[in-house]
């Protein structure tokens, strides 16, 4: 344990933290809100043309209408379905295939682990942006598709942050104790190595979904993600961009919105970390 | 330590071509193959045209041993032709990867030149207004969407400044000046949410290091603050910064590719879009297995550095 | 009567059919409207006093035009680049379609099934070769060969074998008449000329060809440089010295380039022309563009084999918000043929299409689908520049006052263009391109026996016409029955005839002489033009 520095500074600092990872539970939350009800909050249907197209923002559309005349706030808060849905799926794919991977690997060792990370690092010869453009081109662009791909890039990621705690764990007395006892494999897993890594693991979920909005977003900016009728941010920004001045808002909110709940994510993560695992501080 | 180089080089290499044979095999389960798309809609299918494009495109051999001439070539250094262009696949990305690779590493440079002096002031002031406000703009600069900051940058560029870089792309050799400012808003847009990881990781490295028993006693010593930091407390912390940009080597490829899309560049990003659209089938492969070199070349460099830093890596 | 070619100047005073409009325009061809009304002979008219020879021209393109091979055009950027530097037989005068000399300066069917064509005299290939009978046979033979594998080359299906008869002269036996064929070489979708015995592979990147251009430097993806021709065999053309083309996708990158003077030509949007609208450098052109967007159905999809159904469904679009809302307003409404092709289209204002909701939901009812029904129609992506998607888009909304749901199916090009060529659909979405003469986009829809028939459609009395058309010598005559054929068409509804676009071009003020969207996308008019500056 490193030495602490003086009471006040350090209680201060704890407070300051705790308010950005407040601030992104707050941002979050509002974010899931926004995803639930989007059909009440929403003032029209985010896919009927209700207006003259590229209009600018007035007191029945406070964000104005885009290039087909859909209503810019309509879709931003069914964006926040897609973001959080997609995000959220995929992330929770990984998380099952990645912990179960990393667990297996890191547990039973020697063959199966080599085998495990050797697959893993196949994934990781290419960066994950890339492997996902690749994946979502060839799979062809839809919701499912993207919820694949991210998972697909993303697991490795969690398989590894698995694996390490595992494998010290294996090594520590209770598990020798608990295997010398007669305990099955599943029944040591689960009591002794899992809540070791349950802290990393979360806060590395916040972060992998963070990412999976970006994700999301840049390959839906590229036409390779989520289609119409479905709305998403990523979507917006990509067909708005191309009428810059014209109407500047759709090249502005819908960004925006990404950055948002990104930052939502990262925050929330930032404060997790500390909270759960103080040694995980500053990554 | 060489010994454990080579291995892992083995293996990763061993991993690239695994994952070479992976997109040869999705991208012929695809539907629409290349004969389709070179055919499209203008033309006709009457059968002796669409065989003989299939043969001309080698798609008739059954698919192992398409993958295995493919293997066969690349070995030899040939990675094919086109079956858009005709040209040679090498050629091609020849001339591409140059614009990529010139675009991360300025990016990578530019965030480390900004993002490391930030990173560290905001450690040595911990906790003062400056630190907080760095933290913050570290932790928004996370989350900012390259390609977002990229429209914006067009967007006010365009509407304000009237300005835009010359389009006809030139090399950094022809013309450094011409090609700097090509490379400015691309290289921004890339570079920032960089910075934010790397000011992000200096400073919580200095923080430990400067937390460091032998940092104080060095202080006790009566070394000056500078020194110190610049000598001791600065080489400990270039191990995690040389691991975060390693590891942000991928995030800038992938934000490369649509960065480069949306300012014109012809890099790899916008060949490897492009022939995936085309189902141009040795494009694709080619580009891919490059990345994935790239990727991978940088990977190792980067525990080669390990390697000379620590020596206790060394043999680990 | 026999159609015949003649030296330029005599085609020109047996103009038949032409409206005014396009006479006027033909005599402003070399920008000498205010001298004197009557000048030109052709488009590329001998260089008047006002004209400035030399200079640069740093055009935008869209798209790479991927090979140089001229016997297997890729893309449409392809063709436009391709006629920079390779020729044919015939070329089509750019700023009325009609057919004209090239390298033959006369073609005679001697009988219907013999087609004799007299080459031009002292005309050399870039690399100094003469041209002769020779090279033309040659590339012919090659365009032809299943074994080059070109998809056009269906087009010249009629040709049986190629024979030279002397230096100067190609002798064509057809398997069947084709009076069109001269029509289809001055498209020039599948073949230029290149020196005979040429390597193919070699062509690809570096053509040899006997246009007004040769090219000096491409660099795939990124720009291709063209420089004048100094053998070229029409005096006085072209005037411009270099080309200098950049591939750009995006249509920031050109907007920004246009107003800052880096670019002096490209095609814009309807948007991006109304973002440089108050750009004092630049000036604008418009036009039709003979590419036409259409809603197909296919007979698989039993409420479509009724007429009231499809009629119901034409009736209650409105092709005007369509436009507004696919094109920012950027088109024309068409009927079977795109007014403005020669004198074969139906103005828009003559068009039968009317919005009447009414009317529509009791042909609904009559038909037996008094509450509609449920149908997907497959579209490219939303973004797509082809403006499918907020096409059927706008009509989907529209049909929900008759109860037709419309689910639209995305697929990117690959998966679109797999689905269209083996009519896989229910309903689709898609465009007719253009082609050298009103035939090919009549009967491939039309005949029941034509490739592009989804619906079925069969009617005796146009399947009639067509055939006779295509075996009819007389130009007027085949208008006639063009015209019948449309006004059929028109009530039958075997598909929807939506929209062709307007093309916008914006350019620098000093660029001169380049004054009308060609209804193609070949970019003639740029040996006649020329730089101000």
């Amino acid at each position: 344990m490193k030495p602490t520095p003086s009471r006040a500074a350090g209680l201060g600092r704890l407070a300051r933290r705790n308010l950005v990872g407040v601030c992104g539970i707050a941002v979050v939350v509002a974010l899931i809100t926004i995803a639930v009800f989007a059909q009440r909050l929403s003032p029209f249907d985010p896919n009927a043309q209700v207006g003259r197209r590229l209009s600018p923002p007035d007191s029945q559309h406070v964000l104005g209408l885009d290039q087909l005349g859909r209503d810019v706030l309509s879709r931003l808060i069914f964006g926040a379905r897609v973001a959080l849905l997609v995000s959220m799926v995929s992330i929770g794919l990984s998380l099952l295939a990645g912990v179960g991977l990393g667990l297996a690997a890191g547990y039973y060792g020697g063959v199966a682990d080599n085998l495990i990370m050797r697959v893993m690092d196949l994934m990781f010869t290419l960066p994950s942006f890339v492997l996902a453009v690749a994946l979502a081109g060839l799979l062809g662009p839809s919701l499912t598709n993207v919820i694949i791909a991210i998972a697909l890039v993303t697991t490795p990621t969690i398989a590894r942050i698995t694996r390490a705690p595992v494998l010290a764990a294996r090594e520590t007395e209770y598990v020798a104790s608990a295997r010398a006892a007669g305990a099955g494999d599943a029944r040591i897993m689960l009591r002794h190595v899992l809540p070791n890594i349950v802290a990393p693991i979360i806060v590395q979920a916040t972060v992998s979904v963070a990412d999976a909005i970006l994700i999301e977003a840049g390959l839906s900016f590229l036409g390779l993600g989520v289609q119409s009728p479905l709305t998403s941010w990523g979507n917006m920004l990509g067909t708005g961009r191309n009428f810059m001045e014209l109407a500047n808002g759709l090249s502005i909110f819908p960004g925006a919105a990404i950055m948002l709940a990104v930052l939502g994510f990262n925050f929330a993560g930032d404060g997790l970390r500390d909270v759960l695992d103080p040694r995980l501080r500053g990554v | 330590m060489k010994a454990f180089l080579v291995r892992r080089l083995i293996s990763t290499l061993a991993a690239a071509f695994a994952l070479s044979m992976l997109i040869f095999l999705l991208i012929r389960l695809v539907p629409g193959d290349a004969v389709t798309m070179w055919i499209g809609q203008e033309g006709t299918m009457t059968p002796e045209v669409r065989q003989t494009l299939r043969k001309m495109f080698g798609l008739t051999d059954p698919l192992p041993v398409q993958y295995l001439h493919w293997l066969g070539d690349v070995m030899r250094g040939d990675l094919g032709y086109s079956f858009r262009s005709r040209l040679p696949v090498s050629l091609l990305m020849g001339r591409a990867l140059p614009i990529t690779v010139e675009l991360a590493v300025l990016a990578m440079v530019l965030s480390v030149v900004v993002a490391v002096p930030l990173g560290i002031l905001s450690a040595v002031r911990r906790n003062t207004p400056t630190d907080v406000v760095a933290r913050v703009l570290g932790l928004l600069g996370l989350s900012v969407p390259s390609f977002w900051l990229a429209v914006l940058m067009i967007l006010v560029s365009a509407s304000y400044f009237r300005w835009l870089p010359s389009l006809f792309y030139v090399g950094l050799f022809k013309n450094p000046v011409e090609n700097l400012k090509q490379m400015l808003m691309p290289v921004a847009s890339l570079a920032l949410p960089l910075m934010a990881v790397v000011m992000r990781m200096t400073r919580s490295t200095m923080l430990e290091t400067l937390n460091q028993d032998y940092v104080r006693t060095a202080r006790a010593k009566g070394v000056t603050e500078r020194l110190m930091l610049w000598r001791h407390a600065l080489k400990n912390a270039l191990i995690p910064i040389i691991t975060v940009v390693g590891i942000q080597l991928g995030r800038l490829l992938g934000g490369a590719v649509i960065v480069e899309q949306i300012f014109g560049l012809p890099g790899i990003g916008t060949t490897l879009i492009a022939s995936i659209a085309e189902r141009d089938y040795p494009m694709v492969q080619g580009t891919i297995l490059m990345m994935g070199l790239l990727f991978i070349g940088v990977q190792f460099l980067v525990d080669l550095c390990y390697g000379y830093i620590d020596p206790r890596i060394r043999y680990g | 009567m026999r159609e015949n070619g003649h030296e330029a100047g005599k085609r020109q005073g047996r103009r038949r059919g032409l409206t005014r409009r396009q006479l006027l325009k033909a005599a402003g061809a070399a920008g000498l409207m205010n001298l004197t009304g009557m000048r030109a002979a052709s488009a590329l008219a001998a260089p008047a006093v006002l004209i400035k020879r030399g200079g640069t021209l740093n055009w935008a393109e869209v798209n790479d035009p991927i090979s140089f091979d001229p016997h297997n055009r890729v893309n449409a950027s392809a063709t436009v680049m391709q006629r920079m530097v390779y020729q044919c037989f015939t070329r089509q005068n750019p700023r009325t379609m009609a057919v004209e000399p090239a390298l033959a300066t006369k073609w005679e069917y001697t009988k219907p099934t013999e087609l004799v064509w007299t080459l031009r005299q002292g005309v050399t290939f870039h690399n100094g070769r003469p041209f002769t009978a020779e090279d033309a046979k040659w590339n012919v033979d090659r365009a032809l060969d299943p074994r080059t594998g070109s998809p056009f080359a269906v087009w010249y299906e009629a040709v049986e074998k190629t024979e030279v008869v002397n230096r100067n002269v190609v002798k064509m036996t057809l398997k069947r008449p084709d009076p069109l064929l001269p029509g289809k070489f001055g498209a020039m979708r599948v073949l230029g000329f290149a020196p005979g015995g040429s390597d193919p592979r070699s062509l690809a990147s570096n053509p040899i060809g006997t246009g007004p251009y040769r090219l000096v430097e491409w660099a795939p993806n990124d720009h291709v440089t063209f420089t004048r021709n100094e053998r070229y065999w029409e005096r006085g053309v072209p005037y411009i010295d270099t080309l200098n083309v950049k591939f750009i996708t995006q249509e920031d990158p050109r907007i920004a380039g246009l107003r800052a003077g880096a670019i002096d030509f490209s095609i814009v949007s309807a948007d991006g022309a109304r973002r440089l609208a108050g750009s004092p450098n630049l000036k604008f052109i418009k036009g039709v563009h003979g590419v036409f967007t259409v809603i197909k159905f296919h007979q698989r999809f039993p409420p479509f084999r009724d007429r009231r159904v499809r009629q119901a469904m034409n009736l209650s679009i409105d092709r005007k918000e369509i436009i507004e809302k696919a094109l920012g307003g950027s088109g024309v409404i068409i009927g079977p043929i795109v007014y403005g092709w020669e004198d074969y289209g139906i103005a828009p204002e003559q068009l039968p299409y009317k919005v009447d909701v009414d009317q529509a939901k009791k042909l609904m009812a009559e038909a037996g689908y008094p509450g509609g029904f449920e149908v997907t129609v497959v579209s490219l992506p939303e973004g797509h520049p082809a403006a499918f998607y907020p096409t059927v888009a706008t009509a989907a909304e529209h049909w929900k006052r008759i109860g037709i749901t419309v689910r639209i199916q995305q697929l990117e090009l690959g998966a679109w263009l797999q689905r269209n060529n083996t009519l896989d659909y229910d309903m689709l979405v898609g465009n007719r391109g253009f082609r050298g003469d009103p035939i090919d986009v009549l009967q491939p829809h039309y005949h029941p026996k034509g490739s592009d028939n989804p619906l079925g459609y069969s009617n005796s009395q146009v399947q009639r016409w067509i055939e006779q058309a295509a075996v009819e010598p007389d130009r007027l005559k085949r208008r006639d029955l063009y015209l019948k054929i449309q006004l059929k068409v028109l009530e039958d509804v075997p598909w929807l005839l939506l929209w062709a676009p307007i093309e916008n071009y914006a350019m620098q003020r000093s660029v001169m002489g380049y004054d009308q969207v060609p209804f193609d996308s070949f970019k003639d008019l740029i040996w006649t033009t020329w730089l101000d500056r």
